[in-house]
């Protein structure tokens, strides 16, 4: 290779060098939208409470007696919750449900069971006590008409349901001690089929 | 002698005499014809036949480890001209014998000259003639069939959708019988979109890519085999400047609002190259092409416009 050449080379792989350095790259803003599960509620309709680890199970096949003698077929599901409060205090919620297995989660389901969809098994929600120990709170029958859980919208392709939910809760160990969560919602659920 | 110095007396001599003296002058003219055939014959002019098929006529004086040196028949009293060996296919002497002085026979498109020992400056062995070389490459156009060059490859949701093939012209050159020097120009775009209309998030979004690549190469092309048929490797590195746009509109159901989006994209990327592939030259002007491997496009196919 004479002097020209390499010289040429030279001034090529600086013109790179230079090209390369004063590269510049913007951002695109895609936009997508990301699942993550959420459960909400609140105590005093003020104040917007958060439970981060939350999961839908399938549980086993049930039978439901209703008051006039007859009795129906349902599976009966668990939505699980978990976190901790405002306070401090780890909280758990058991939601169980019964529905007609159909794959097809949408309805509003009350404690008084309709025999066509099903209805709320049990609203259960534990709270951490000052001394390690679980408090232990159940839906109040005498609110009853007030309560319900309802599956809003169900994703098939993704397998997600969101809803919303309000119940009365009293103290198994206190009747007297009574809670009521308002505006409780759940979203991007994702739950499994079999 | 007599006749050249007394030109005039022939024609004054009897006829007997002017019969002996024609003889004479004809046995003269003969011999000096005859040794001229001789000395033709014998003229210690031995042919020295290059790699590239190029002939030198010259008297080899010797042969060494390194070079061959002959005098320019031509110039029978000039210096001794040095020509390394590896130039020299083979050598036939003056006297009908020959002998192979490199084993490799090809057609070498490169020019390269003797070393002259005498020459006050001396040059490399392998002087190679860029002008010339640059001037006899080939051009190829081909076209990108499999884009596999994009920024926005496996971007979640978003599909790549119809577009043109990519394009590119390059050039390349000799650098010597096997291997080759180039560079080209390219230029590939792909589209992408995106759709989500969710009854679940009450939300519908839309949102298209457009990017465009324009792309920088420089190579190197090693050839496997020279003749008709070139099956060829190809390493370089791409310099990509990519354009993108992308547009999109989100729809909330829930409270009919419509949001439209819009950003962009402009950098430099590079990416080595290492292709294989195959020339097909169907005649000594023009050609055909196919290569396989990474770069803007997984296959190309092309022409290649050869220049003699």
């Amino acid at each position: 290779m004479n002097y020209k050449p390499r010289q040429a080379f030279l001034f090529f792989i600086g013109i790179l060098s230079v090209l390369m350095l004063s590269s510049c790259r913007d951002e695109l803003e895609i936009y997508q939208i990301e699942r993550e599960g959420v459960f909400s509620y609140s105590t005093d309709d003020i104040t917007k409470e958060y439970a981060n680890n939350v999961n839908f199970f399938q549980g086993k096949t049930v039978v439901h007696q209703f008051e006039d003698g007859s009795s129906k077929v349902y599976t009966r599901y668990l939505l699980e919750a978990k976190g901790v409060n405002t306070s401090g205090k780890r909280v758990i919620f058991n939601i169980e449900f019964d529905i007609v297995n159909t794959g097809n989660y949408i309805g509003i389901y009350y404690p008084e069971y309709d025999p066509a969809k099903g209805g709320i098994y049990g609203f259960n929600y534990l709270v951490e006590t000052s001394g390690g120990q679980y408090e232990s709170y159940n839906l109040d029958p005498e609110y009853y008409g007030n309560d319900f859980f309802r599956v809003e919208r169900q994703n098939l392709d993704e397998r997600l349901i969101l809803g919303d939910f309000r119940a009365h809760l009293k103290s198994d160990a206190d009747p007297d001690m009574k809670i009521v969560f308002y505006e409780g919602t759940f979203k991007d659920i994702s739950y499994a089929l079999y | 002698m007599y006749f050249m110095k007394e030109p005039l007396k022939i024609f004054l001599m009897p006829y007997t005499k002017k019969l002996t003296a024609f003889i004479t002058l004809i046995l003269l003219l003969s011999n000096v014809y005859v040794f001229a055939q001789v000395v033709d014959s014998t003229s210690l002019v031995d042919v020295i036949v290059r790699v590239d098929g190029t002939l030198t006529y010259g008297k080899v004086t010797e042969i060494d480890q390194e070079f061959v040196k002959y005098r320019d028949s031509n110039v029978p009293n000039g210096p001794i001209i040095s020509l390394p060996r590896k130039l020299v296919y083979t050598i036939s002497y003056s006297n009908n014998t020959s002998v192979i002085v490199t084993p490799k026979f090809g057609t070498r498109k490169i020019r390269e000259s003797a070393f002259d020992e005498n020459a006050l400056e001396t040059e490399d062995e392998e002087k190679i003639d860029w002008k010339y070389n640059i001037q006899h490459g080939s051009l190829k156009v081909g076209l990108g069939l499999s884009r596999s060059f994009s920024s926005f490859k496996g971007v979640k949701g978003f599909n790549k959708t119809a577009s043109a093939p990519a394009l590119f012209v390059s050039y390349t050159f000799r650098f010597n019988r096997f291997l080759l020097l180039g560079g080209g120009l390219g230029y590939a775009s792909f589209n992408y979109d995106y759709k989500l209309r969710s009854d679940y998030d009450d939300i519908d979004i839309k949102q298209t890519i457009n990017e465009s690549v324009t792309t920088l190469n420089l190579f190197g092309r090693y050839d496997l085999m020279t003749g008709f048929l070139r099956p060829h490797i190809i390493l370089g590195i791409n310099v990509n400047y990519a354009y993108v746009d992308l547009n999109g509109e989100i729809f909330f159901r829930d409270n009919l609002k419509r949001v439209a989006t819009s950003s962009g994209l402009r950098g430099f990327k590079t990416n080595f190259v290492l292709r294989g592939g195959l020339d097909f030259n169907i005649s000594k002007t023009f050609g055909v092409f196919g290569d396989i491997g990474t770069g803007t496009s997984l296959v190309n196919l092309g022409a290649i416009f050869i220049l003699n």
